[in-house]
């Protein structure tokens, strides 16, 4: 593979941006702004950035280099994928202790006999107990178990919970609604590399002899995460 | 050992022993303002126990636009991509360099939301290899005006 | 830098894994103007290795476009939060785990 040069002549964005930053003064607010940062202002507003988008779309495009049903196809593939994948992971292990055994110790090879193929990434699978309750976060951007989970809600990315959950755990969860006795153990992995986390939460009390089904659906995707635990709707 | 082309790596607790290393890695200063690092070679990104404010819990869906540099982006990252421009099994996109450049952004990056990084990201890696030039990206961008 | 410091590894070579589940290591208080997947919070700080996840290739490489290889041995190692933060307020048996390659990491004999 070609060296990718790094000198300053490749910020070609300076001039890029630019542009659009003069021309989104004169362009029309057809974006909806719901996505703004909260953080403060940006050089560009969040029409420029969509813009940036579809430029690059059209020019791959252009250049043969992917076409629009493949990207049509990749979004509705995201679009399908949630957290009830790794719901039903979760709810299968605590129906079937060999199952669950698997999930600790290999989890990649427990989810494809799920029939769910984790990808390139290497899957851990961190069970709650009584003593120990685990959190999952990426502090340097947003590593997520995105094939059993879908995309990561915006609180995961946000520079609130990726700054203080390390520092501050339970001050964190208690925003979440989630208080724990001193007495459990916070364990928080920080998702730095090429492993992807799945927590193991501990099943509600009540739920003995429920189907696989009806314990999926006691499981939040925060809940599999860690910043909320299983529980019983109503 | 591995040997790093472009920064060499510089070791502090050698040259400065105990002093500094009860100074880093520092607790965080509650009187931190966001853009201001204790330390030169802390990335943007690297934010892991500074202090911030309370975490809005809420969620909102993707725009489709956002979702859509994601796919993107995870399409480039195959070997087989490259075919189209004469580069063959070259991946077009790589996650660590999109990773890359969106820290370069520097204090932009907290400015910024994670999409408009991201797809700041992916203009600039397209562009550092090669695969799109900024002024036909510029072009491009003048006609969704 | 030296003229005679090679500028890649030899992709073929099979870097040995040299810790141990259990080993206390040392986070390297190094910097870096590249891409680190280190996080600053842990440098110069002591931890157990808590499982060895296998060999991947180099993110300070990937990040500028180069392979990557050869692929590194990475870590999850465990700190307790107290170490990492000397005032940590809340649990003193909470922890945080961290995933680390090799090169980060040095024997910590006490």
């Amino acid at each position: 593979m070609a060296d990718a040069p790094v000198s300053s002549s490749v910020v070609p964005t300076a001039s890029a941006m630019s542009t659009a930053s003069a021309a989104s003064a004169a362009a029309p607010a057809g974006a909806t702004a719901s996505a703004t940062s909260k953080s403060g202002p940006a050089d560009l507003a969040q029409g420029d950035y969509r813009r940036l988008q579809a430029a690059v779309e059209e020019l791959l495009i252009l250049k043969g280099i992917v076409n629009r049903d493949e990207i049509d196809r990749e979004v509705a593939a995201m679009d399908a994928r949630s957290h009830q994948r790794g719901a039903a992971v979760v709810a299968r292990a605590w129906c079937d202790p060999q199952f669950k055994a698997q999930l600790l110790s290999d989890a990649p090879a427990a989810v494809r006999s799920m029939g769910i193929e984790f990808g390139p990434m290497h899957l851990i699978v961190v069970e709650n107990t009584p003593a120990v309750h685990n959190v999952i976060v990426c502090t340097l951007c947003s590593c997520y178990p995105r094939a059993l989970m879908g995309m990561p809600p915006q609180w995961y990315k946000s520079i609130e919970y990726r700054s203080r959950v390390v520092r501050e755990p339970r001050s964190v969860l208690a925003e979440f609604g989630l208080t724990l006795p001193p007495a459990v153990t916070i364990r928080v992995h920080d998702s730095t590399a090429d492993m992807r986390y799945l927590v193991l939460p501990q099943q509600p009390e009540g739920t003995d002899g429920w189907s696989e089904q009806a314990l999926a659906e006691t499981l939040s995707a925060d809940s599999l995460v860690g910043v909320a635990l299983a529980k019983v709707a109503g | 050992m591995t040997h790093h082309l472009y920064f060499s790596l510089i070791e502090f607790m050698a040259q400065t022993g105990k002093d500094q290393q009860s100074k880093a890695p520092s607790a965080p200063n509650p009187s931190l303002l966001p853009g201001q690092w204790p330390d030169p070679y802390r990335g943007p990104h690297d934010m892991g126990g500074l202090a911030a404010g309370p975490v809005d819990t809420g969620d909102h869906a993707l725009e489709e636009w956002e979702k859509r540099c994601w796919a993107i982006n995870g399409l480039l990252r195959d070997p087989a991509r490259g075919a189209a421009i004469g580069r063959a099994n070259e991946a077009l996109s790589g996650l660590d360099e999109s990773r890359r450049h969106a820290e370069e952004l520097g204090d932009r990056y907290r400015a910024l939301a994670y999409g408009e990084r991201a797809m700041h990201a992916l203009a600039r890696m397209l562009i550092n290899r090669g695969v799109l030039t900024a002024d036909e990206i510029t072009a491009r961008m003048e006609a969704h005006r | 830098m030296s003229a005679t410091v090679p500028i890649r590894n030899q992709v073929s070579e099979t870097v040995p894994v040299r810790y141990q589940v259990g080993e206390r290591v040392r986070v390297r208080h190094a910097v870096s103007g590249g891409h680190l997947r280190t996080p600053h919070y842990c440098r110069g700080h002591t931890g157990v290795i808590e499982r060895v996840c296998g060999r991947f290739p180099n993110p300070e490489e990937l990040a500028f476009g180069h392979s990557g290889l050869p692929s590194l041995p990475l870590y999850r190692v465990r700190f307790r939060s107290r170490e990492l933060w000397p005032d940590y307020q809340e649990s003193e048996n909470d922890m945080i785990e961290i995933e680390i390659f090799q090169h980060w990491l040095e024997a910590d004999h006490g």
